[in-house]
């Protein structure tokens, strides 16, 4: 397959060109040939013939041009054109259960992921970044293969928001795989005869109840030998516009969708003006939550058999020191708006107190990233916006990761 | 007999209730619904003022609405018909709007949302709303009265002489000749958003020098009679573009400025991911920051015009102010220092306001009502017993530090902490009337320390280095702190002045700049407040305390919210945005609140 990629005549903030190659490669397959052109050197004429015409996300003069039918984004994300059909290979679960069929598919939906109703949690669907599965999951092949396999073959199931799932990275790039890679090449675990591998139970957006959702609904048959749950952001982020009553009184956080949907089924439907959107959560309330549902999840699944690690995802806030790129990145992102402001204010305020306080959440490991990225300064560029990693953060997650794992499972196979 | 004044549908909603002509409740409907500028129907706000005042809507004789709406559609088709075709889908989108909003039957939407019969709602014209807001509301028996906005129905300016009960036109300026226009122009221009962040044009414009004040004065005819029209070259004041200039703005001064831009003028204070590119914003900035200087200085000198033309044609030296231009505490400061006029500036001059003045505009109009005493406080709006703000405080999971009814004890520990240099965020009584935070739901800190402008505004605020902060001092002490007077005839800065209100710049006594580094601006000015121990006398207490510890009775006082939400009103807001930002205390109707936890997660 051959396929043109163009690259603009504008100034862009990344060109990063391996990554947008990457994700064609992802897309397409490995065995493209990829050609380059310049929207302002080259013509139309030029990439005539080819299977596929890319051009850069970031570039609507690009894109405009003729024969172009497809866009590659700064992190390799692929997609036709906007307005343009979606093929079956770029949606490749439409249809496969109720919830993927009704799901809303708007062009906004589509361009930025969306929350889909799912009786039991939510469902999120991000198309252009790589396969996932009928639920949304960075995860291939059949799970029920591993619930039947050898005591040397060891599970690692990882658990958290669009951090674990890698909204900024291509599959291959995200921590679960590179952990998983790590595993892989490891001469100590190749020798005591393990084979391990790590499942990628992410979904974007997810608290931690919704996590506890995921692994009851497809992890628990599993038997997991070791669960990370790798979060924090997102219980702080949604609870924000969650409901005070049930966030005070049971620890339930939960998207504004969730709330949309209620609203959208209801006759009772108050006027504005009369009835005030619900006032606000406190921001101990939602550390409180955030601690007794952690404490539950990590506690279920060690009851099942699962060495537990529990990971706090870190912030661009937690490192010393933005570099120049990072500060680029998070301006042109959502991150660089007020539109998120509040929700960002809770999410720190919330850090501040769970960094003080290091609550005991009864893991097997706790690692605080906030605190263990105030190591990284201006010198490294690891964030792709406020919240999410590059490449090179999602290696950071991994490598600190991987020898946890690696001692875990070396002192099960002793014990 | 009680009257309701409503103002919703483009911006600030509000409700405001007088009962014999007094003023027993006025709230904005963003400091309940927490929706910043909130525009819609301010139901909470009605029933609040209605609770408050123990009636219910049986009880209204009537209920004032802001603006004739059908008069204001004539306006937005009379604008649309001269834009011509390429005006048509805004049209469209804004008759669809109004239709929504129920805004083409606003009589039949007061009825029923509030239960009353639809010939008890009556229209008030927009600026007769805010000149009956101005006058009324003053001490005055007689006042030139002066209002500027950017468009009410048609107007945006009326010059009017008022005598008791009465209110006479003198002369007024219609669209497209709008001095809030023109400054919210720039404002967009400057990256700012309309009708939120004209006061970041003012704060910005202290770190420019007015080069192009010639220029942008050279747009204006001022005629004799005290109105005054714009060259529209540079303008789109007919609401149907999607921004309020033409490209020869353009090209005139250059691309605008890209929102939330880095903006300074030293590198030093550039944040580090900025550095690399200072040259380059050390020099955009010098450049927006005269372009904010050279707006402002012009825009004074319309106001002065305006108003010296108007008390020349009235021959009273009274002046009352409304409107959103009224919200220029750099002007008002002019107004009161070089002309030496009794001011009176009705404290929420921008169109919430205007809920007031059409309330107070029928009860003498239609009710023949007489006056009243005159507006000395803005605590017109919500207050909250010390239990429940002890039951938030418990359910916020924070620490109490004190609980005290010891009055002295409780302020000596509030100035002990501010001394110490800590933020404290602080709740006493009824929340304000108006968008300044005069000490009943404020932020305040030690203006001694040279950081603390940085502190607030890094880690409380987190806004913009450029806008200054605003300092509290006793009434009695001002004088020794601030250059407010020419005259010593004038109206001290007592209750009901501009200074009370926080809506007048001063210059800071030279010799004391170096000792109020926070509240000092980078041309030497400040937005003081008079702090009066008859209308405020908690918060003056507090002062007077901080005095005793530090010997300087000045605080820093602004407003207690994140930046781009509304003002805190109930104490769970007050302790989610204490929680939530990097006040390091909270003080709160004699509680001390740490950010300690209470007990273990």
């Amino acid at each position: 397959m051959r396929i043109a990629l163009i690259a603009p005549s504008i100034p862009v903030i990344e060109h990063r060109l391996e990554q947008r190659m990457e994700g064609l490669r992802v897309r397409f397959g490995q065995d493209i040939e990829i050609r380059r052109f310049n929207a302002s050197r080259d013509a139309p004429g030029d990439w005539e013939g080819f299977d596929c015409v890319a051009a850069y996300w970031e570039d609507p003069a690009s894109l405009a041009l003729p024969g172009v039918t497809h866009r590659v984004s700064a992190i390799g994300r692929v997609m036709p054109l906007h307005g343009a059909p979606l093929a079956e290979a770029d949606d490749p679960h439409a249809n496969t259960h109720p919830f993927n069929k009704w799901a809303p598919r708007s062009h906004a939906e589509i361009e930025y992921g969306s929350f889909r109703y799912f009786p039991y949690g939510y469902l999120f669907g991000m198309l252009g970044l790589g396969p996932a599965d009928e639920f949304g999951h960075r995860i291939s092949g059949n799970l029920r293969v591993h619930r039947d396999r050898s005591p040397a073959h060891k599970l690692v199931a990882v658990f958290g928001g669009s951090a674990v799932w890698g909204t900024t990275v291509l599959p291959h790039q995200s921590f679960p795989a590179q952990i998983q890679d790590l595993l892989s090449k490891d001469g100590a675990l190749r020798d005591r005869g393990h084979v391990t591998t790590v499942l990628n139970f992410g979904i974007p957006g997810a608290t931690v109840l919704n996590a506890l959702q995921k692994f009851l609904l497809f992890a628990v048959e599993l038997r997991p030998d070791i669960l990370i749950a790798h979060d924090g952001v997102n219980d702080m982020f949604y609870g924000y516009s969650s409901d005070p009553w049930l966030v005070h009184q049971h620890q339930i956080v939960y998207q504004p969708s969730v709330e949309d949907w209620a609203r959208s089924l209801s006759s009772n439907k108050p006027e504005p003006g009369t009835a005030a959107a619900h006032s606000k959560p406190q921001v101990v309330d939602l550390v409180r939550a955030y601690v007794r549902r952690k404490r539950e999840f990590l506690s279920i699944a060690k009851a099942l058999g699962a060495s537990t690690i529990a990971g706090l995802q870190p912030l661009s806030e937690s490192k010393a020191a933005l570099s120049s790129l990072e500060g680029h990145r998070i301006r042109a992102s959502w991150g660089g708006t007020p539109t998120y402001q509040g929700q960002m204010d809770l999410v720190n305020a919330a850090y501040t107190i769970l960094s003080r306080e290091k609550p005991d959440l009864g893991a097997s490991v706790h690692v605080d990233f906030h605190d263990e990225f105030a190591q990284y300064g201006s010198g490294e560029t690891l964030f792709a916006d406020k919240v999410h990693l590059d490449v090179d953060g999602e290696k950071k997650i991994a490598e600190r990761y991987f020898p946890l794992i690696k001692t875990l499972l070396l002192n099960a196979a002793t014990a | 007999m009680n009257v309701l004044g409503l103002s919703f549908g483009f911006h600030d909603s509000a409700a405001a209730l007088i009962v014999d002509g007094n003023v027993v409740a006025a709230c904005q409907q963003e400091r309940i619904s927490r929706v910043k500028n909130d525009a819609g129907f301010p139901g909470d706000a009605a029933s609040w003022c209605l609770n408050r005042a123990g009636i219910t809507s049986k009880d209204l004789s009537l209920v004032c609405y802001h603006e004739v709406p059908l008069l204001k559609f004539d306006r937005i088709v009379e604008s649309s018909r001269r834009v011509g075709k390429v005006a048509e889908a805004e049209f469209q989108r804004t008759v669809a709007r109004w239709l929504r909003d129920g805004r083409f039957a606003v009589k039949d939407l007061i009825s029923r949302r509030l239960g009353v019969e639809p010939d008890r709602v009556a229209f008030c014209r927009h600026h007769d709303s805010h000149a009956a807001s101005a006058f009324y509301s003053s001490p005055f028996e007689r006042a030139t009265i002066v209002t500027l906005d950017g468009v009410g129905e048609y107007e945006t300016a009326v010059i009017a002489v008022g005598e008791g009960t009465s209110i006479t036109r003198i002369a007024s300026v219609q669209l497209p000749h709008s001095i809030g226009l023109f400054y919210s122009a720039f404002t967009a221009f400057l990256g700012f958003q309309v009708n939120e962040g004209e006061y970041k044009v003012m704060g910005m414009a202290a770190y420019g020098k007015p080069r192009h004040s010639d220029s942008l004065t050279a747009l204006f005819k001022l005629n004799e009679d005290g109105t005054f029209e714009i060259d529209q070259s540079l303008f789109a004041f007919d609401g149907m573009s999607d921004r309020p200039y033409t490209a020869a703005m353009s090209e005139r001064f250059g691309p605008p400025r890209v929102p939330h831009a880095p903006f300074g003028l030293d590198p030093r204070d550039l944040e580090p991911q900025h550095r690399g590119e200072s040259e380059i914003i050390v020099e955009a900035s010098k450049r927006y920051a005269d372009i904010a200087a050279s707006v402002q200085a012009v825009t004074e000198e319309v106001i002065l015009h305006v108003v010296r033309r108007a008390v020349e044609r009235t021959g009273c030296r009274n002046v009352v102010l409304a409107g959103g231009v009224a919200l220029n505490s750099l002007a008002n400061g002019r107004l009161v220092r070089e002309e030496g006029y009794d001011v009176f500036v009705q404290p929420a001059a921008g169109d919430a306001g205007c809920a007031l003045g059409a309330a107070q505009h029928h009860w003498h109009q239609s009710l023949n009502g007489p006056r009243t005493a005159p507006l000395v406080s803005c605590a017109l709006g919500r207050d909250f017993s010390r239990e429940e703000c002890r039951a938030a405080v418990e359910r916020s999971g924070f620490k109490v530090e004190l609980d005290t009814d010891d009055r002295a004890l409780y302020l000596d520990a509030v100035a002990r902490l501010l001394s110490e240099g800590k933020v404290v965020g602080w709740f006493d009584g009824r929340s304000e009337w108006g968008p300044r935070a005069l000490g009943q739901r404020s932020i305040l800190a030690d203006p001694r320390r040279q950081d603390m402008q940085r502190i607030v505004n890094e880690k409380v605020k987190f806004r913009e280095a450029f806008r200054p902060f605003a300092p509290a001092v006793p009434q009695d002490a001002i004088d020794k702190y601030f250059e407010i007077y020419k005259s010593t005839k004038a109206r001290r800065p007592g209750p009901g002045s501009p200074e009370s209100f926080m809506l007048a710049v001063h210059p800071v006594r030279p010799e004391c700049r170096s000792a109020l580094p926070a509240i000092t601006h980078a041309d030497g000015t400040a937005r003081v407040q008079s702090v009066s121990p008859d209308t405020q006398p908690v918060f003056h207490m507090l002062l007077q305390a901080f005095g005793r510890v530090t010997g300087v009775p000045i605080l820093v006082n602004t407003s207690f919210n994140l930046n781009g939400e509304p003002i805190v009103d109930t104490p769970d807001d007050a302790i989610r945005t204490f929680s939530l930002s990097g006040i390091d205390c909270l003080a709160i109707e004699g509680i001390i609140v740490s950010k300690e936890l209470a007990g273990a997660l």
